[in-house]
């Protein structure tokens, strides 16, 4: 257990820089600003079924799989709904680097022993002030991911809407 | 899953446990060793100074090193140009005031020797009430002490002198390092939530250390001019002793005031000098609470003003000048880590009005 309790033991050791280029949001960054990047970003180790963050917690900020595997679950009062399973390389909580008030939709728990590498508003701004030409190139690819979330789920409740025979409330959706 | 549960839990308190004890452990060590505590408090404040200046450099590409080397030499090189030209006539109105001090002393006893003497004729129930013999004995307690501290304070002054800027350095350079080793130690039921609450008092705290420097700054230099022009004696130590008093809320103009219009009363000067100088400390004061107070510091320090004065009371109470002067501060960083927790606690089953108004349809994200 102790080698658990400050860093992540040999198997959780990765390569940071590695996780980082393969990901979306940092794939235009260069060698030295993804070196940049790693010193302001937080590797943490959970256990299996740990939760990382619950429905309804305060967010701050997303988390990459740098190893194991993520349950996201919603809770709602008919029960639990286990939404998808995230792996290695998959990114969560992206919403909370450019909301303010951001409130977690859903609760991320551990599936194994698994590391994350945390990266959080302030170290955004932090990226934003110090080196703007960088800050600006993670704030486009996470405007490109959000934006092609928004049109998965735009193509989502249109494809319900036509097989469950529903009208919109709206004529048009974004 | 209870097991594992129970195995989170536990390793959970044992680093809780270490956490607490290395923050006990560093806070014992500063308190008990004012010799290390007060340059590290120091070359806080001048990390948080000098902190936007570094960022402005290394936005303009210049690597974070040579950005703070940059500035170090840029100040340290001003200070000394200053020191050597500008300050000479601060030096010598220091040299003239320590030389002074003590006439100024005994003419203060001798004339509240002769009004005691004079009340107590007059009110024979004062004979109890000893002001002049107090103030002898404090004004002796203080120069014994002066003599007997003087090897020691000169000793700390070399020390701080010597480790300020090797903090200083040390904390603009691998501040986020530090950050990063200190959120390793919190386990991970707690860790989003201490994160939140550090990063909101280390921001509350820097940007009112910064917004009173700028406000001291701004007050003791017209304080200085003001008292140049009228030709008021000291004008420039004057000056930096109502900038530096400023600090303090509330209080710190009276205290800045006190020493000036002391000596003005004191060293013979014309009656006017007197009145002249009460009118520009009045001037810059209403300048400061009008003006240079309400668009710099009360947009960050969101205390009641009742709450302001007696945190300031307690931090004199505990640790004299330095607790008046970091009271607000901690205060702040107090207010925020309340307020924090408060949202983290109480608003956390809350829904969220801002989504349930927006007309469209929330977008999905993971978490």
């Amino acid at each position: 257990m102790w080698k658990d309790l400050f860093r992540p033991g040999k198997n959780e050791k990765t390569d940071m820089l590695d996780v980082l280029k393969d990901n979306i949001l940092f794939a235009t960054l260069t060698r030295r600003e993804l070196k940049y990047l790693s010193s302001l970003l937080y590797e943490r180790v959970y256990q299996q079924d740990e939760p990382v963050f619950k429905q309804n917690d305060r967010g701050i900020g997303m988390y990459l799989i740098a190893k194991g595997r993520i349950a996201i679950n919603t809770h709602n009062p008919q029960g639990d709904v286990h939404v998808t399973t995230l792996a290695e390389g998959n990114f969560f909580g992206e919403l909370a680097l450019i909301d303010p008030e951001n409130i977690r939709t859903a609760t991320a728990i551990a599936m194994d022993r698994t590391a994350l590498i945390g990266f959080f508003k302030p170290d955004l701004m932090e990226i934003i002030e110090r080196k703007p030409d960088m800050g600006a190139k993670i704030l486009f690819q996470l405007a490109l991911v959000l934006g092609r979330r928004l049109l998965e789920t735009t193509e989502k409740i249109t494809f319900l809407t036509r097989t469950k025979g529903m009208v919109l409330p709206h004529d048009e959706i974004v | 899953m209870t097991r594992l549960s129970d195995a989170n839990l536990r390793r959970d308190l044992i680093k809780l446990f270490c956490v607490i004890a290395s923050i006990s452990g560093i806070g014992a060590l500063f308190f008990y060793t004012p010799a290390l505590s007060t340059p590290t408090f120091l070359s806080i404040l001048f990390a948080m100074l000098f902190s936007p200046l570094v960022t402005g450099l290394e936005r303009r590409g210049y690597p974070r090193t040579l950005s703070i080397i940059i500035i170090f030499f840029t100040i340290g090189s001003g200070a000394v140009t200053t020191g050597f030209f500008a300050l000479q006539s601060g030096v010598k109105e220091w040299e003239s005031f320590r030389e002074d001090a003590p006439k100024y002393f005994k003419t203060t006893v001798t004339k509240l020797g002769q009004y005691e003497a004079a009340q107590k004729k007059k009110y024979p129930f004062l004979q109890s009430v000893q002001p002049t013999q107090t103030l002898l004995s404090w004004g002796q307690d203080t120069g014994k002490w002066f003599v007997s501290h003087g090897a020691s304070i000169m000793g700390d002054l070399l020390m701080c002198l010597f480790l300020v800027p090797i903090i200083t350095f040390a904390l603009l350079s691998e501040g986020v390092l530090m950050r990063r080793k200190f959120f390793q130690l919190i386990p991970n039921r707690m860790f989003e939530s201490v994160y939140l609450i550090t990063m909101g008092a280390a921001s509350a705290i820097s940007d009112y250390v910064r917004a009173k420097i700028f406000e001291a700054l701004i007050v003791g230099l017209l304080a200085g001019a003001g008292f140049y022009l009228i030709g008021a004696p000291y004008a420039i130590v004057l000056g930096i002793v109502v900038g530096v008093t400023n600090i303090i809320p509330y209080i710190g103009p009276v205290i800045g005031a006190v020493p000036g219009l002391a000596i003005a009363a004191l060293n013979g000067s014309p009656i006017h000098i007197f009145w002249n100088m009460f009118f520009i400390y009045l001037i810059v004061n209403i300048i400061d609470i009008a003006v240079i107070f309400p668009f710099v510091v009360a947009k960050l320090v969101n205390l009641h003003p009742l709450i302001l004065i007696a945190t300031v009371a307690v931090g004199q109470q505990y640790y004299g000048l330095i607790g008046m002067l970091i009271s607000v501060p901690v205060a702040t960083a107090i207010k925020v880590t309340l307020e924090e927790m408060y949202r983290i606690i109480y608003e956390k089953h809350g829904t969220r009005t801002s989504f349930q108004e927006t007309p469209l349809p929330r977008v999905q994200d993971h978490g």
